[in-house]
Order: structure tokens, then sequence, then C-alpha cells
């Protein structure tokens, strides 16, 4: 390297704004890259741990009817079950005082909580449940609850005071929304229910192989069939409508959703990589055309290529070395916070912290090699230059285009406008490649805002013209249609009611035998006519009062299962026996993706239910927010007084639709904060890039400033100019990324709904566009005023003296 | 390839043409020039602006390559090496002091001046700045040597320039319009250098526009039009 190694550093150190904006581009890739690396890593080694300690069980099951222990005593004896072990989980309503609103608890009770076999529950504080205490699961303090003291409970329309003494972790229950989760015995449960048995079935095998473990699913389901007990799959987070029964005890149950998270997170990070390197490979380039006589005099003076090379090389090394310093650091403490987050939002103690070391391999890879990659092509070619070519005559030239021979026809355009524009596309290539860092970012902010409006337009907009009611609630007995509807029109508030009957089961084209992967359905007794469903026809026909055994089935499950119009389906009921229907219509619906609607009658008949429905549904004199959650209430209050007992949840899991909306939505929540702050990490990233082909350009064009301040241009004007520059590549890049944003912004919608089963539909918000004008005109302000503020300050006699090199 | 080495030639060209494109056409710069010049000897090259002084010093140093003829140059056919092989060539046989000084304005004079035994690698590195201060000193500028280019006079920038080209010791020093940028006074100082380089058995060729100056060169060979109109050596001339 002999000498030229302190030409490196104070070309460094004398172009320090040059240097910071390549190395935090740099650095910024990498630390995004690596923070999702090690976060993801972080979070999957721990849940992945917690998971494992807790011995979850392999196969869960939900029973119609609570089962005994000589039911589990029998299933135990199948052969190749390892073990089977019941619990309960009762819906009770609790409250801290009297003054206080009940509110909805999910009641956790375990055979022996010393002797626990599968999905070990954590003793945090305090004791086990006792014949005289309770307990609370973890996270009861963001509902107020203390880790000991007394609280009410109310079930069976019976209340209770109850001690409670312990705090309990479960790997495979965490407490959301507004359900609170308390544990207890069977002799508590009795008092409260009167039953001591279970509803929840967990067994596991000696090895784990999922084809193995379905058949022993439903070896252990057909025996529960026998003794007349329907069963449907429950594990953790996937619910009854999934139709899954099994989890690997190896992987957390949560793994595939964090995996497409930070798929997409990681995606998003490598597109803020690209962008920075386009910024690397622009400085090097404009470094490299600068520095193009200094290559020559040293060619001339015996430098070789070779030599030419191995500098400009190790200058971009330097770069990355600087920027390996800032994000290393950075990742280990970001990945450590974020992980934390994540990891506490399992309500798992993250425990001891360690650096994840491929994750700072791949941050060092990035960091050293990414931008010699981008830099190799300019250095290639510079370094390739000739003597001659490179020692250059003086003076100001510039290519003459198309562009500047046709603003010059121009008239009424001030001169200071046609020089910024002329300006502008001077170095086209550079343009472009700016262009496409802007244009990038620009498409993943509008993106991310689309995916934003298509959530909530599908779960307000689309969902409240499909469900045309406010409040929907479900009795714990199917009650008499005639008396609830009559009874229900009586309440002032009540604008219209329909009774619905719902079940769950699964389903398979009508020609094919049982298999372990028939889809999970949940069908839907519709009264015909109704009013308070608005469906989405995609294919076909909607249901008419003269229908019998006709379905409606949800499009996504018509395409999972490969059914289409007029084709017959078996609806598998478990110990209820099968029955088949005919496919008359495909729809659309967003919050029940497996759901196969049919005449109500035909379904209640089926279901020896005839005249009877436990799930009610009600159109509000009141449709705000506020209102239905007090006319919810105050319903509840109506059915009690009637003798009509309510079960705690709801189908939907909230009493009214816009709760229903709220939880949703939130749902996404977390995952709509990261993407924003990915979206605001691009936009820092093309404006930094902005930032450095503006200061670059002033640094260029020092001899046309000055020249331009010796025939009278003043400040203001030369500033102008580089603002103006700035502005219209943003601006720009705003009209290039409109277009583009609509097919992104769909593929990101539909990619987000199939990830999470949920069926989104696209929906473009032109605020979206407006806001990211705003942003762009702020950012390419802000990126442009420095080069402006350097582009002011240069001197007549420095930038016409003679710069020998 | 030892054609000018048994002769005691330092540069040997034979009709030598450079040939320039201008939009359809062809301008010829240089017609046919062929001269030599001896080991020890102070050539001026003079002529008016656009005679090919330049072009000929280019062709002389691998700058650039002649359309037709040849170049012999410290005993090797310049005309006929590879762009890498030139700039080896030329770190070790020709030293090149230009107009505008062209020090690396991120080096400070000392490594300027070592910047060519970087790239020779002729020295152990340990030598290196001991021979380079050696050459400031020759030049005067022992005392400047940590300052960058930018902080001293165009004078000293020369001075330090030809102490750079004297880096690796060649034998051939070729000078394009050193004085261009200087006044009277520091002409005078470079010129006594160059005289010091001739002494010590440097053959050294200049280009320059200023007859007074040519004038106290040995030989003056002077271009008009791409040809060479006058070779006067001592007085007497060649032509």
């Amino acid at each position: 390297m002999g000498v030229l190694r302190y030409k490196i550093w104070h070309e460094l150190w004398a172009n320090k704004a040059r240097t910071l904006q390549v190395v935090l581009i740099i650095g910024i890739g990498a630390f995004a890259i690596g923070l999702i690396i090690a976060t993801r890593n972080i979070v999957s080694e721990r849940l992945g741990e917690a998971w494992r300690a807790s011995s979850p069980a392999m196969i869960w099951l939900k029973t119609s009817v609570p089962v005994d222990d000589e039911t589990i005593a029998v299933l135990r004896r199948i052969d190749g079950v390892e073990d089977v072990e019941g619990f309960a989980i009762v819906n009770v309503e609790w409250r801290l005082r009297d003054e206080d609103e009940w509110s909805p608890a999910r009641l956790i009770v375990r055979d022996d909580y010393e002797d626990q076999r599968y999905n070990r529950l954590t003793l945090l504080g305090g004791e086990w449940p006792r014949r005289d205490t309770f307990a609370v699961g973890q996270g009861g303090d963001a509902f107020g609850i203390p880790e000991r003291g007394q609280l009410q409970i109310r079930a069976n329309d019976r209340e209770h005071v109850v001690q409670f003494d312990g705090v309990i972790a479960d790997a495979a229950f965490q407490p959301k929304g507004d359900v609170a989760i308390l544990y207890g015995t069977r002799d508590q449960m009795y008092d409260l229910v009167g039953s001591r048995d279970f509803d929840r079935i967990m067994a596991g095998a000696p090895v784990y192989d999922e084809a193995t473990l379905k058949e022993l699913a439903t070896q252990i389901q057909r025996k529960l069939e026998k003794q007349g007990i329907n069963s449907s799959g429950d594990p953790p987070k996937e619910g009854p409508s999934s139709g899954k029964r099994i989890t690997n005890p190896d992987r957390h149950f949560s793994q595939d959703i964090l995996d497409g998270v930070f798929f997409i997170l990681g995606t998003i990070a490598v597109f803020a990589l690209i962008l920075g390197l386009f910024l690397v490979y622009n400085t090097i380039s404009a470094v490299i055309n600068q520095q193009i006589s200094q290559i020559g005099i040293m060619k001339a003076v015996g430098a070789s290529t070779g030599q030419i090379l191995g500098h400009y090389l190790m200058a971009v090394l330097i770069y990355g070395l600087l920027a390996s310093v800032i994000a290393i650091p950075l990742g280990i403490v970001g990945s450590r916070l974020l992980s934390d987050y994540a990891i506490r939002s399992f309500y798992v103690e993250p425990g001891a912290f360690r650096p994840s070391l491929p994750a700072i391999g791949v941050q060092i890879a990035i960091a050293l090699l990414a931008p010699l990659l981008a830099a190799l092509v300019p250095i290639f070619s510079g370094a390739r230059t000739t003597v001659r070519d490179a020692i250059s005559t003086y003076g100001l030239s510039a290519e003459v285009g198309l562009l500047e021979r046709l603003l010059a026809k121009v008239k009424r355009i001030s001169r200071t406008w046609l020089l910024t524009i002329s300006n502008t596309f001077r170095h086209k290539g550079r343009v472009f490649l700016t262009q496409i860092t802007l244009v990038l970012s620009g498409l993943i902010f509008l993106t991310v805002v689309s995916v934003y409006d298509s959530t909530v337009y599908t779960f307000s907009d689309v969902l409240f013209s499909i469900a045309r009611f406010n409040v929907d609630l479900q009795f714990e007995e199917p009650e008499r249609i005639s008396r609830v509807e009559a009874l229900t029109l009586s309440h002032p508030d009540v604008e219209a009611v329909e009774m619905w009957g719902f079940s769950s089961g699964k389903l398979r084209p009508a020609d094919q035998p049982e298999t372990e992967d028939d889809a999970a359905v949940v069908f839907v007794g519709v009264p015909l006519p109704t009013t308070l469903y608005g469906p989405q026809i995609r294919a076909g026909r909607w249901l008419i009062p003269e229908d019998d055994h006709a379905v409606v089935l949800n499009q996504i499950l018509a395409a999972e299962i490969g059914i289409g119009i007029g084709d017959w389906v078996t609806f598998d009921q478990g110990a209820a026996g099968e029955m088949d229907w005919r496919v008359v219509g495909l729809s659309f619906d967003p919050l029940i993706t497996n759901s196969a609607h049919v005449p109500r009658q035909a379904l209640l008949r089926e279901l020896h239910s005839v005249g009877k429905a436990n799930t009610i549904w009600i159109r509000t004199t009141r449709t705000d927010a506020a209102g239905e959650a007090a006319i919810a209430a105050d319903l509840r209050r109506f059915y009690e007084e009637n003798h009509l007992e309510l079960s705690i949840r709801p189908p939907f899991k909230a009493d009214t639709a816009s709760e229903v909306t709220r939880q949703i939505v939130n749902e996404f929540g977390v995952l709509f904060v990261l993407l924003a702050v990915m979206a605001i990490i691009i936009g820092l990233v093309g404006s930094i890039a902005l930032n450095g082909i503006l200061s670059l350009n002033v640094l260029e064009r020092r001899r046309e400033i000055g020249m331009m301040r010796a025939i009278g241009a003043r400040s203001p004007t030369i500033a102008g100019l580089f603002v103006g520059e700035g502005l219209l590549l943003g601006w720009l890049s705003w009209l290039i990324a409109l277009p583009f944003s609509l097919p992104a912004g769909w593929l990101m919608t539909r990619a987000l709904g199939e990830m999470l089963n949920m069926g989104l539909i696209y929906h473009y918000a032109p605020k979206g566009a407006l806001y990211w004008l705003g942003v762009i005109t702020v950012l390419s302000v802000v990126a442009s005023w420095l080069p402006a503020r350097q582009a002011m300050r240069v001197s007549v006699r420095e930038s016409l003296a003679y710069d020998s090199i | 390839m030892n054609q000018a080495n048994t002769n005691h030639v330092v540069i040997e060209l034979k009709n030598v043409f450079k040939r320039f494109p201008v939009g359809d056409s062809e301008i010829t710069v240089l017609k046919g020039l062929s001269f030599t010049v001896q080991r020890g000897e102070f050539v001026a090259i003079v002529g008016p602006s656009g005679s090919g002084k330049s072009t000929l010093l280019n062709m002389i140093t691998g700058i650039d390559r002649p359309s037709d003829g040849e170049i012999f140059v410290t005993g090797h056919a310049v005309h006929d090496m590879s762009e890498s092989r030139l700039a080896t060539w030329r770190g070790e046989h020709v030293g090149i002091v230009f107009q505008f000084f062209q020090l690396l304005p991120a080096l400070s004079l000392l490594h300027n001046v070592m910047l060519p035994m970087d790239f020779a690698q002729k020295y152990a590195p340990r030598e290196r700045t001991q021979q380079a201060m050696r050459l400031l000193e020759m030049v005067g500028l022992a005392d400047q040597a940590h300052k960058l280019p930018g902080m001293v006079s165009g004078g000293q920038q020369q001075r330090a320039a030809i102490a750079r080209a004297m880096a690796n010791d060649p034998p051939l020093v070729v000078a394009d319009e050193p004085s261009g940028n200087l006044d009277s006074h520091t002409t005078g100082q470079i010129f006594d250098l160059f005289h010091m380089l001739v002494e010590k058995g440097k053959t050294m060729v200049m280009v320059t526009h200023d007859l007074e100056l040519a004038r106290q060169v040995p030989r003056v060979i002077e271009i008009r039009d791409g040809r060479i109109t006058r070779d006067k050596n001592n007085g007497r001339s060649t032509l």
C-alpha cells in the first residue's frame, strides 16, 4: 500500500460529510439485516426453549361435552398413545369490587398441579391453586389483578368471592384482549359450574411424527364418538375452527407466523441495503470521476492498473469497516431490545442475552462485501483509464443532448428553472440510480399504507356491508327461536333480530372417503330470507327459502378442497353423523374463511334441534361503538331477567361489531408498527441517497458555480438551483412510484391475507399517495439543504483558480 | 531493442506521425518526425501553440501512441508496449514534470516523492523515506517535507514535482512547460535544477514556448505545423 494509505485517510477525513453518508448508508443496511436475523434467531430460540420446557402435548382436542377420568383412562390405553391428560376451560366473569363491571375470564382447571404431564405450567409466585385459593395467569396486572387478594367470580348466575394467591405462566395460553386467565382446582370448578370433568384433552406419543399423530388423533376421536362425544382440534392459538389437532413439541406454535413476519421485515431490510448500495455506487463513481486526473498522474509515475484498483478497493473496504463498527453494536443493542419485547409479548422471560454470532457474521460480510461489489464497476472503469484520457484540458464543458436543445427553445420559463431542469438530468445514469432508490422508498411506503387501508376497509366497510348487525350473543343452550326473537324485539333499542345456527366439523367432496386432511368447516344456519347478512357472492347464487340441502361455501374453503358450483360435499359432524349438501354458490367472508352457509331449518333438523338455536344477531337503534356496547350490556341484563342464560364468549369474541373490528385491526397492530418503522428507515435511506447525490453534484460543479457568481448570481439563486434539483428528483420519483404502487399493494395485501389466513380485500386510498407526496417533498428539501448551503459557500476565486488535480 | 543503447541514444524517433479525428475528418498533428537524443543531452522543444510540442512529449513518455512510425526510448519500443507495461516502464525509466505540478493534494510533499518508489518497488521500504528526503534536500525543500501541496507556493510545488520525477533515479527526465505557471525568478530556480540534473548525467527534454528560456538550453528543436523546422545544437543546426 505504501504512502497511498495516507491519501485514503486524508480523503476520508477531508470529506467528512461524504464519508459519514456512505458509512451511514452501508451501516443502516447491515444493521437492519443483522437486527432482523438476530431478533429472529433469539426469539425463535428462546420461545422454542420455553415451549420445549413446558413438555407440550402433541395432540390437542376439545370435546363437545366434558369427559371423566374413566374416559381419559380408556384413551390412555390406545396403542401408540404415550399418555393422555385432560383439563378444562370454563368461561366465567370476574370483578374486583362490587362497583366494577363484570369482565370475561377463562378459568383453566388442571387435575394435579404438582404432577403435570403435558403443557407444564410454571409457578411464578405464590402457590398452586388449592381448595381455598385460586391463582391468576401471568399478565393479570394488565387487568388490574394483583398477585394475591380477593376477587368475585360469577358463573351460572351465581357469584362467589374467592381468594387467589399465585401467578402462573402457561406456555400455551397467553392473555390478550380483554380476557384474563384464572387457574383453579377440579373441586373449585365443581363449586362454580357443577362439574369436575374435562373438556380438553392433551395426548402425546413417544416420537413426533405428523402422520402417526394424525392417525392417533383420529383414533382418539373415534373412541370418543363411540361414547357420543364429538371433538375437534384445539391447539394453542389456532383454535377449533382451524381443523388442526397436532402441534410440534420442538417448534413453538407461533413460529410460522413469526417466520412470515420476519421474512417480510428481512425483505424490506434487504431493500434498504440495496438502495444504500446505489448511493455507494454513485459516490464511488463520482469520486473516481473527480480523481481521474490523479489516476492519470499515478499511472504517469509508474502505477499499474492493479495498484490503482487495490488503492480504491481498500478505500471502499475502509468504508465497510467503519460501517460495521456502527452496525454491529447497534445491531446487538437493537436485537436485545426487540427480542426482549417480542419474547415478553408471549409472556416468556427473555433470559440471559447472547448476541447472535451468525447475525454478526452476516453483518460483517454485508458491510465489507456489499460496498465492494457496488464499487467494482466504477473502480475498474477508472483504473483502466489511460494516462492520456485522464490528464484532460480544463474549463467548463458538458454534453449537449436532446433535452438541452429542447430547453434552449423554451421561452416563458425563467433561465434559473431551465438550468435546474437541465442540471437535474445532466448525469442520466446517476439520475436513474437515484430514481430507483427514491421510487423504491415510495413504493414501500405506499404499499404499507395500502395494506393498512385494505385491512381497515375489509374489517370495517366490507364487514359492515356483510354483517348488518351490531350485537351478536350466544346462549348457553339452544333456545326457542320464536320466543327469543319476539322477546328481543320488545326491547326498545332493537330494530331487527335473527337467530342463527352454528355447527363445526369436517368437509370433503361427497365422492371421496374420509381422510386425515379433510378441511375444518363451520356450518352456518341462515334464516331465510335474512336481513342481517349481506352475502358477497363470487359465483353461483345465494340461498333461497325453497332450498333444503343447498350450501354456499366460502370461496377460500372451496378452493382448498377443489369444489365448484353443482358439486356435492359431505359434512362430517363426528358422533352426530354425516350429511351431504349441494354447492349452489361461492361467497366471500373475511371473518370465517371456512364458512358454509346453509338454510337454518335444514341444519337444525340435522342437528335434532328444530325450532331452537343458540346464536342471536341484533340490529340496534344506535350504531356508534359506545352505543352498541351499552345496548349489548343492557341486552345481557334483559335476557338474565327473562331467565335466558348467555355464554360469556360470543362467536366472534366480542359482543359488538365495532369491538370485533377494533380487535382484528389491533391484531395487525404490531405488524403495522414494524412495517411503518421499516418504511421510515427506507425513507431515510432515500433521503441520505438524495443528499449524497446532490453533494456530489455541488462538488463537481464548483467551477460552474464560481462562474455563475462571477456573472452576478446571488446565493439564494445558487441554493435554489440545488433545492430545485432535489425537489424535481423527489417529485419525479413520486410520479413513477404511483402506478407501480397499485400492483405492489395488491400483492402485499394478498400475501399478508394468505399468511394470516384472512380474506383481505385490496383497497387503494388516494390519501396514501398524498401523504407520500408530502413526505418526499419534505425529505427532498431537507436532503438538498446542506448541498445548497455548500454551493452558496463556493467562492469565485477558489473555484476558478487552477486546481492541479 | 538495444539499438538505441549501443549508440548512447536515449530517444529515437523514426518517421512518427500522429493523427486525431475531428468530426468526420482528421488532422495530422505530427508529420513524419525523426530525431535522436543522446544520453546526457539537454534538449528544448519549442514551437507556437498548437504546433504539436506536447503531443510529441506524450509520444516520448508513452502517454500517447503514434499513428505511424517508431519510437525507442531508453532502449524500449515505446510504440509497441501495452498500457500496463508502459506504466511500469515509466516508473523506472522516465521522470515527468508537468506544467501544473500534478502533485496529489492529499499527500505531503515527502509522500508525493515517495509515491513512485512504492509503485516501482525499486527501493526497500525502509530506504524510501531517506531517499525521498535526500531528493527534497536536493531541491531545497527538506524543511517543507511534511506540508501538503496546497500549503506551499507554486515554485515549491514544482520543485517537489522535480524531486518526484527523480524518485526512481530515471535516466530520462521530461518536462512539459515546467515554468508555464511560475514567475521569472522561480523559473530561474527551476532551470538551475534542470542543469544540475544534466550535470549528474540525466538526459533532459523540456517543452517550452518561452524562447528566452530555450536560448539557455544547449540544443533546441523547433516544431511548426507538426514538422521539425530547426534542430540547433550549440549554435550548429543539424537540419
